[in-house]
């Protein structure tokens, strides 16, 4: 196969992954870039895990050799993202434009109620 | 007025200064992309070169009318974020600046590149100045018209292949 040919460790780490907490919800951005939508599969594993699976499609009109430069990747890729905050695979949407995929999940947390004591908060006398 | 060789030259300067370190941080955080493959740039007389190692990945070819270059940026949101100039019949510089969307604060994880990047690379046939551009997919493509039609297997890698035995 030549995907081992042409692999580098660069490509076998997978697509950057930025995470992003909005309010009630977590973002995640990957960059895909060259990615048709129909070539990309994105799983929530669990409630703590999104796969990112796909391939760059090589489509230039000259076998990869003949370019005269060649720095973009191609083939298959996989990256599994370990999220900080657990989410509902329910409350997910997800869009992809322009190379940039965007997964929206709905954290899966209940708000709990805090009760402040400011003299045991801020003060020098905390509890053993 | 502004020369537009010296210009460039002074950008290319600049840059080379910034040089290394916005490279690394470019090819390990943006694009995780390969580094040049050995023999991918090597071609027949003009050879394209990279004399600055920032910026945008690429990939060139040439047909027997064009030339093609193909720069990765994802999620460009307005063409004004795209500026592209040639400092001469064979350099082409690409600027571009890859939209923030958020406030870094509200980062838990940050991989992906976005802020000012610049490549100014060597065409391996002369252009006219003008390009026809295609932006989708994250991926913004130029198409230069020669400036003489050639055979389009300029600039093409050319494989030595050792004799075998002896």
């Amino acid at each position: 196969m030549t995907r081992a040919h042409h692999e580098t460790p660069a490509e076998r780490a997978g697509p950057p992954v930025d995470l992003v907490r909005r309010g009630e919800r977590l973002l995640l951005l990957a960059a895909l870039p060259g990615v048709k939508p129909s070539d990309l599969r994105v799983s929530i594993v669990g409630d703590r895990q999104v796969l990112l699976e796909g391939t760059v499609g090589y489509r230039h009109p000259l076998p990869r050799e003949n370019l005269s430069l060649n720095e973009r990747t191609y083939g298959p890729f996989s990256r599994t993202v370990d999220l900080p905050l657990p989410v509902d695979p329910g409350g997910v949407a997800v869009s992809f434009q322009d190379g940039l995929l965007s997964v929206d999940m709905r954290l899966r947390a209940e708000a709990v109620r805090l009760t402040w004591h400011p003299k045991e908060v801020w003060g020098g006398d905390r509890p053993r | 007025m502004t020369d537009p060789v010296e210009a460039a030259q002074r950008i290319a300067e600049q840059l080379e200064v910034l040089g290394n370190a916005f490279g690394e941080e470019f090819w390990q955080e943006v694009a995780r992309a390969a580094p040049p493959k050995k023999g991918a740039a090597r071609g027949k007389g003009e050879r394209p070169r990279t004399p600055v190692v920032a910026g945008p990945p690429l990939d060139i070819y040439v047909t027997p009318h064009e030339v093609v270059v193909e720069a990765v940026l994802p999620g460009l949101t307005d063409p004004r974020q795209v500026a592209v100039g040639l400092a001469g019949p064979t350099e082409v510089l690409i600027e571009a600046f890859l939209p923030d969307p958020f406030a870094d604060g509200l980062y838990i994880q940050r991989e992906r590149f976005t802020g000012y990047c610049a490549r100014l690379v060597t065409l391996p046939v002369s252009v006219r100045p003008a390009a026809a551009v295609r932006y989708g997919d994250g991926i913004l493509e130029l198409r230069f018209a020669r400036v003489s039609p050639g055979t389009g297997s300029e600039g093409v890698a050319v494989l030595h292949v050792p004799q075998r035995g002896g």
